[in-house]
């Protein structure tokens, strides 16, 4: 108890330590441009900054837990969600704090947390989708203005057949398709890999009717399993996914990370393109972070690091790598290892990217990346461990 | 006035019923290197009794009851506080020991047993600070060290336990299958929280333990397994 009262105070205090004191990096005069959502002691709590490179004074922060699962941020407004209560709450920032602003009940619905993933179909409609625990796909819109459900309902993709269930786990929106890429594994007490294909359906958005069902055996596990966490961006129209059939979360016995592209214009895999930037037998990777203008971030993990599953939990594992996703080249990033977390711990502004490195079990530190030259800058360091950071204003 | 160490005195300080003063003297005397080993008889008593008493019960083994108080004869010093202390040490080194130790021996002093590996459904189970719902196919055995805080839990399949101990406890797993090359996980679990543990082989057989809040830690078909047997989110 006294230790969780010391850490919880420790956090109360903030400590928030400047590291550079290039004045280039000093704040504008708006206050609190980002928001940061921290977990310490095993609770998450939402803090405000007005900048990522610089001390503030937050000594006086009193903070407040943050019950649901945040997955995602959009105009100003975070998106919360309480599989039990069922219901997504649209939550305001305000100092320190993420105020319930409307509640969207869930109750009437089946949707299931495990294996689900979000995102926007139009400027004011949030899909949320499931597998309803690796069984069936469903989806439901719901509509942030007035934050209630529009529709919801099943996907016509061919169910698995038992003793199968759904895997890894895609699904993007762009020009009136939804793409829902998934793989097929034995769900229960079968250690057995995951199947060594790809399947994409390509689903007529809004009539929500598969027009075709493809394989693809470059990779597997597309995707991954947690609503909030990314795996795709689309870049200049064309959309790509990452596959993640690593020891972490399925480990297969001979498929490497692969980064697979659906072509503007078009509605197949790209079968002349197939990014692998992992050595099979040397690395896996994991989430990919757009980075905008054909880059993204990767995590990725030598696997001479790992010797047992545990190593994934309580590890720092994880090497970062700018990829260019038009090249197919790479780029590690000098920073230190970080822990392999499923979160959005990556901001993009414009060419300044954001990453909170987890360097030690309760401290987080954020590095500013140069996208065009290259640089890295050490920023502020917090207790805790950073899951989400965005720009709020 | 000098206080005169007699044996009377001495037999009052092993006893701990000297006055400050009195103590100072014996200790003055004992410590004192030119004190002069004489002593002060009653007037009634022979010196040369005492002696002759006193090699008689050397001789027979030291059967007798005199004490000889030589300041560095071998019954004085089991007379002193000294080798009472030493011999405190050395219990305490013991008990260190076997602390240390207990962590590889199962010293255990209230052994429960649950058994469910008949069983295609969940089994629940209650110690006094601990509950359990074990898989279907699994066993657990769950004992407190005679001298430590951290409960031990042997078991084959998987399991949730929760802390109902209204305590933060540590629990140590370790397998109960017949394959031993599995390695023990110890974790510190906060009271309330409930931990997810099972069997698993990546490179290596291992015991996987997780918060149960953080089941998403889980290889996805553990995911499912937990959701199936225990119908968890």
């Amino acid at each position: 108890m006294a230790r969780i009262f010391c850490a919880v105070i420790a956090l109360i205090g903030l400590i928030l330590l400047s590291c550079d004191k290039n004045p280039s990096h000093k704040s504008d005069s708006s206050p609190n441009r980002y928001g940061i959502l921290v977990n310490a002691v095993d609770e998450e709590y939402f803090i405000q900054t007005p900048s990522l490179m610089e001390d503030a004074d937050h000594n006086d922060a009193v903070l407040k837990k943050v019950s649901p699962i945040i997955f995602a941020c959009r105009d100003g407004f975070y998106y919360g969600i309480d599989e039990t209560k069922k219901r997504i709450t649209r939550y305001k920032p305000d100092e320190n704090e993420l105020v319930e602003d409307k509640i969207c009940a869930l109750d009437s619905i089946p949707w299931k947390y495990f294996s689900s993933w979000h995102d926007w179909v139009s400027e004011d409609t949030l899909m949320i989708g499931s597998t309803m625990e690796g069984s069936q796909f469903v989806y439901a819109l719901v509509d942030v203005r007035t934050m209630t459900v529009a529709r919801h309902g099943a996907f016509d993709i061919p169910l698995p057949v038992k003793p199968e269930y759904y895997g890894g786990v895609f699904a993007k929106f762009r020009d009136k398709r939804i793409y829902v890429a998934y793989t097929l594994y034995e769900g229960v007490n079968s250690m057995a890999p995951a199947r060594d294909t790809t399947y994409m359906a390509v689903v007529e958005y809004p009539a929500m009717r598969t027009l075709d069902l493809q394989k693809d055996t470059r990779s597997t596990w597309p995707g991954g399993y947690f609503l909030h966490a990314p795996f795709s961006l689309i870049n200049n129209g064309d959309i790509y996914f990452l596959t993640q059939p690593g020891g972490r979360t399925h480990n297969h016995p001979t498929k490497a990370t692969g980064i697979y592209r659906i072509k503007k214009g078009e509605e197949r895999l790209d079968s002349t393109y197939f990014f692998r930037p992992t050595d099979k037998q040397k690395q896996e990777g994991y989430l990919l972070y757009d980075l905008g203008r054909g880059k993204a971030l990767i995590k990725m993990v030598e696997k001479k690091r790992v010797d047992r599953y545990m190593d994934y939990l309580e590890k720092r594992i994880v090497d970062y790598y700018v990829l260019d996703l038009y090249t197919q080249k790479k780029t590690k990033l000098d920073l230190p290892l970080d822990r392999l977390a499923f979160e959005n711990n990556v901001l993009v502004e414009n060419d300044q990217v954001y990453i909170a490195v987890n360097t030690g079990k309760n401290e987080s530190t954020i590095w500013q990346y140069h996208l065009s030259t290259g640089k890295l800058t050490k920023g502020i360091t917090i207790d805790g461990r950073i899951i989400m950071i965005n720009r709020l204003q | 006035m000098k206080i005169e160490v007699t044996p009377e005195l001495i037999a009052l300080y092993h006893q701990g019923k000297c006055t400050s003063e009195e103590n100072e003297a014996v200790v003055d005397w004992l410590l004192d290197p030119e004190t002069a080993d004489e002593l002060h008889l009653p007037d009634s008593e022979s010196e040369a009794v005492h002696k002759t008493r006193i090699w008689r019960g050397i001789s027979k083994g030291m059967k007798t009851s005199v004490i000889p108080l030589h300041r560095f004869g071998t019954l004085y010093w089991l007379s002193t506080p000294y080798f009472k202390v030493a011999c405190a040490a050395c219990i305490i080194l013991m008990i260190a020991a076997f602390s240390l130790a207990r962590n590889y021996i199962n010293l255990a002093d209230s052994a429960v047993t649950f058994d469910n590996l008949g069983s295609d459904s969940t089994k629940m189970g209650n110690i006094s600070n601990l509950s359990l719902i074990l898989s279907p196919k699994s066993r657990a055995q769950t004992s407190t060290s005679l001298w430590g805080n951290a409960t031990q839990i042997r078991f084959c399949g998987s399991l949730e336990v929760t802390n109902n101990s209204g305590q933060d406890m540590e629990l140590v797993f370790r397998s109960d299958c017949k394959n031993t090359g599995y390695t023990l996980q110890k974790v510190m679990v906060a009271k309330g929280k409930s931990y997810l543990a099972m069997h698993y082989h990546l490179n290596t057989d291992e015991i996987i333990v997780v918060d149960k809040a953080n089941m998403l830690n889980l290889p996805p078909f553990l995911v499912t397994q937990f959701i199936k047997d225990f119908k968890l989110i």
